[in-house]
């Protein structure tokens, strides 16, 4: 349908085209003119405007006329780049919208005992306008190492909760809750069905926003929600019987994560077997098409390792079978020096050492498109024709995954409240600046 | 196996005799001569002689490459593409770009209008400040003062 609108507005801006500047056509001395402003606007916009990746470029072109102000205002121009970020720097460790969640650690000595004490510091940032706050710290000391959300409620100016998880006992969840309005952390513990024996810990570090709430998936277990507009309440969305990692064999290793794709909640396994059971390796996703009820659907059939395709023969070899062999050839020492030139195998052993791929994240937009983590670098794996293309290569990181965060970039970039200074209690900010 | 060739005629009269292969770049071609626009010349109304060996310069490029490896195409070679469709444009001055643009549209080929539209957008809009796109592309200011104080305003992080 599209095609054939495209098709009739091509012949309707030729004949316009025609009409209006045929005598002038005929003439080809005319040269410094207006071009761009003669382009159909289907051409001008859609097809050049949409290839600026940058917001800031499509910002200017707002302000440089009113025809293309109003032609990128229009409701039909949807221009909504979305990205993963990836900044190893700062430590980023979740994302809302256009805003990042980030740590930085500090190290100061003790005076009396001279040993070394981490802090960690947490900011919120919007990469693309460069604004930043300091989150205030907790009581005692952010550990640093829990898994943490941030989450807000949705306005551009808005408010945001950052969430740390600090316990899971079978049936009680601990969290540390900030709320930007007002700028304190709270300690929350909010008892529910227990589903576990022994508690339970989170598959990644970063928790999932998603319907204003943070979402956590539990290591073969359910997704556990936190919203903070439901104070004494959780959500626990439990998985099927199929998607336990028992359901698999006993000697599957499964990988998985938690992810949004087009408004549902996804989780994306990968499942490898030893090499040596001529493994059946495999992702499978699943689509939590009702949230309310908990209703999971398996959107596909499993796709098999053996079935990918790339065009980097070293990708290729490695799916087939981890076989990392040819990929010395394309510099990736470090993965080979640390875990492949080791000690060999004891002799009689099967045992062989090998790095698993790890699941990133499913492309917000296209559930078809599924980022990979494997071994120095970051592949996209198209589901519709099994295609893995190399993304980046970063050299020298072997726990990329923890590093990943998907990031939706906006036209109207969500402001960091109290830009370049701590985020105070509301008292706290009336008292400094009465300073 | 003989070699067909397919004449095209630009709007200003010139004619062009190209291989099959070249020409069949272009999905609207083929359209044509099964529609049997014409018994021998293609007529492209639309185009004229100067863009039409343009576009001809570039579908004669590609067609090379692509039939060198069977396909397969060596990155190398991929590489040498990538540097002489960067030359082609370069040599280009705006009107040329911009009616290679359309022409591209029409003859629907779909890497030489790709090429284009993220030439434009990458030479004359990317990074560039708007007084910078507005004297690149000829446009005339038609905000005024305050209207345009008002739109950075609400922008203003772009404007760093």
């Amino acid at each position: 349908m599209a095609s054939s609108l495209r098709k009739r507005m091509r012949a309707w801006y030729w004949i316009r085209r025609r009409r209006v500047t045929g005598k002038v056509n005929d003439d080809d001395t005319c040269d410094v003119r207006n071009m761009i402003d003669d382009l159909p606007e289907s051409l001008l916009l859609v097809e050049i405007i949409s290839r600026l990746h940058n917001p800031r470029d499509v910002i200017v072109c707002k302000s440089v006329s009113k025809r293309w102000n109003s032609l990128i205002s229009s409701p039909s121009f949807n221009h909504n780049p979305t990205s993963l970020a990836l900044i190893l720097n700062t430590h980023p460790h979740s994302s809302y919208r256009d805003v990042l969640l980030c740590k930085k650690f500090s190290y100061s000595r003790g005076r009396k005992t001279n040993h070394l004490r981490k802090r960690t510091q947490l900011y919120i940032v919007n990469p693309l306008t460069m604004q930043w706050t300091r989150l205030p710290e907790t009581d005692d000391g952010m550990s640093g190492s829990w898994p943490i959300g941030l989450s807000g409620n949705g306005s551009k100016g808005g408010r945001f909760y950052v969430v740390e998880l600090s316990s899971c006992t079978p049936s009680k969840l601990c969290l540390y809750v900030l709320d930007s309005k007002r700028g304190k952390w709270r300690e929350r513990s909010i008892e529910h069905q227990p589903w576990s024996q022994l508690g339970w810990y989170p598959t990644q570090c970063q928790a999932l926003s998603f319907n204003g709430a943070l979402h956590w998936l539990a290591h073969d277990g359910p997704i556990v929600a936190y919203s903070p507009n439901y104070r004494h309440e959780c959500i626990i969305i439990h998985r099927l019987q199929e998607m336990r990692h028992a359901s698999y064999g006993d000697d599957a290793v499964v990988s998985e994560t938690l992810t949004v794709s087009m408004g549902h909640l996804r989780i994306i396994q990968l499942v490898c077997y030893p090499i040596t059971s001529d493994g059946h390796h495999h992702l499978s996703i699943w689509t939590l098409v009702d949230y309310r009820q908990s209703i999971w659907k398996q959107e596909h059939e499993a796709t098999y390792f053996s079935d990918m395709v790339s065009d980097v023969q070293w990708i290729q070899d490695y799916m087939q079978g981890y076989n990392l062999s040819t990929a010395t050839r394309h510099g990736m020492y470090y993965v080979m020096k640390r875990f492949m030139n080791r000690l060999p195998p004891p002799a009689g052993t099967s045992t062989q050492r090998t790095i698993h791929p790890k699941p990133l994240h499913c492309h917000p937009n296209n559930p078809l498109l599924i980022y990979l983590c494997l071994p120095e670098s970051i592949v996209l794996l198209d589901l519709a024709t099994k295609k893995l293309r190399l993304i980046t290569s970063i050299r020298y990181k072997v726990a990329l995954y923890e590093k990943v965060i998907p990031m939706t970039l906006h036209l109207d970039p969500s402001l960091i409240p109290d830009h370049e200074r701590v985020l105070l209690p509301p008292s706290l900010m009336i008292g400094a600046s009465s300073l | 196996m003989s070699k067909k060739n397919i004449v095209l005629k630009s709007s200003n009269g010139i004619i062009f005799e190209v291989e099959e292969a070249v020409a069949l770049q272009s999905e609207t071609i083929p359209y044509m001569i099964e529609d049997d626009c014409a018994n021998d010349t293609i007529p492209l109304a639309n185009v004229t002689g100067d863009i039409l060996a343009l576009v001809i310069e570039y579908c004669k490029k590609h067609v090379v490459v692509a039939d060198g490896d069977g396909g397969g195409s060596s990155s190398s070679s991929q590489e040498d593409l990538k540097n002489w469709d960067a030359q082609f444009m370069n040599d280009l001055d705006q009107s040329k770009i911009f009616n290679l643009l359309l022409a591209a549209d029409f003859l629907n080929i779909k890497t030489l209008f790709d090429l284009t539209c993220q030439f434009v957008a990458d030479t004359m809009i990317k990074g560039k400040s708007v007084e910078e796109v507005r004297r690149t592309l000829n446009i005339e200011k038609d905000y005024t003062s305050e209207e345009e104080a008002k739109a950075r305003q609400e922008n203003e992080w772009a404007f760093k």
